[in-house]
């Protein structure tokens, strides 16, 4: 089994990369791929909570990441929560903080990095 | 003058805009990745789309500025000299 | 006079929310009796192409056909 890191550094909607950064992380285990999903930046907006896309027409994003952490490692870097002024609590389950020992690891055992 | 952001607050955009329509006096509506703005209190004066908040997971409590609909920003658009944006 | 209102779209309907926030100006301001033009230049012509597959995100084709029965004037 090979190592996907996707990097996310866009916040969700505006653009449509946090959606292509959570589809291909999410899909990349039907080939025989671990994925790794990492946050920083403005892509810490996307594990926010009570995110509701109602009627628009996009796909939620917050609800997508909840359900995928239990298939694969989320993080969110705790430099880009700060500035962005997002507490823990304020974060979907299953996401993991981290202070930048993940990305380290994660870019070290990585097979293929996306970077959206 | 209306000044109409949508880029993201981490964005040299977001940044010209503001200060430009600062230094013009405009009224401002932030709409798209700029409502995550929203949430500091130097954003107490602008518009903020409610639609775009609402997607976001940003409640109305967070938010010190006036929130609008669609409807109310075409009032403005229409009630302006001039409208700029979007950035 | 009636007022007019002219929206500009520059931008693909599935890389951007500018779609989605265009859409909804002019519906708004359909609804207001307000005369409406969307102006779509460089990749925003693209929002007007037949048999788009779009879907995780508003299907631009459709929204802009149904608020062209409601009057939407557009040029590309």
């Amino acid at each position: 089994m090979k190592n996907l890191l996707v990097i996310l550094r866009k916040p969700p909607y505006g653009t449509v990369d946090a959606a292509e950064a959570v589809r291909h992380a999410g899909g990349a285990g039907g080939f025989d791929y671990k994925a790794t999903l990492y946050m920083i930046d403005g892509g810490v907006y996307a594990g926010k909570k009570n995110q509701n896309a109602g009627d628009t027409g996009f796909s939620g994003l917050g609800e997508s990441l909840e359900l995928l952490s239990d298939e694969m490692e989320i993080y969110v870097c705790r430099n880009s929560l700060n500035e962005c002024g997002i507490d823990e609590e304020d974060l979907v389950e299953g996401i993991k903080i981290d202070d930048g020992e993940a990305l380290k690891h994660a870019l070290k055992n990585a097979n293929s990095v996306m970077i959206f | 003058m209306l000044f109409l952001i949508a880029s993201a607050p981490d964005t040299k955009e977001f940044q010209t805009a503001v200060r430009t329509a600062q230094e013009m006096k405009a009224d401002v509506c932030l709409l798209q990745n700029a409502v995550y703005a929203a949430r500091t209190p130097g954003s107490s004066t602008f518009f903020v789309m409610a639609d775009d908040l609402r997607m976001r997971g940003i409640t109305e409590q967070e938010v010190p500025g006036t929130i609008i609909g669609y409807d109310r920003l075409v009032d403005l658009m229409a009630g302006s000299d001039k409208v700029v944006g979007l950035f | 006079m009636a007022k007019t209102i002219t929206l500009f779209l520059n931008t693909a309907p599935y890389s951007h929310e500018n779609t989605h926030t265009a859409l909804k100006i002019a519906e708004a301001a359909l609804d207001q009796g307000l005369e409406t033009h969307v102006v779509a230049s460089a990749d925003g012509v693209y929002n007007f192409l037949k048999g788009q597959k779009g879907k995780g995100l508003p299907h631009a084709a459709e929204g802009f056909e149904r608020l062209m029965a409601k009057g939407l004037k557009v040029d590309l």
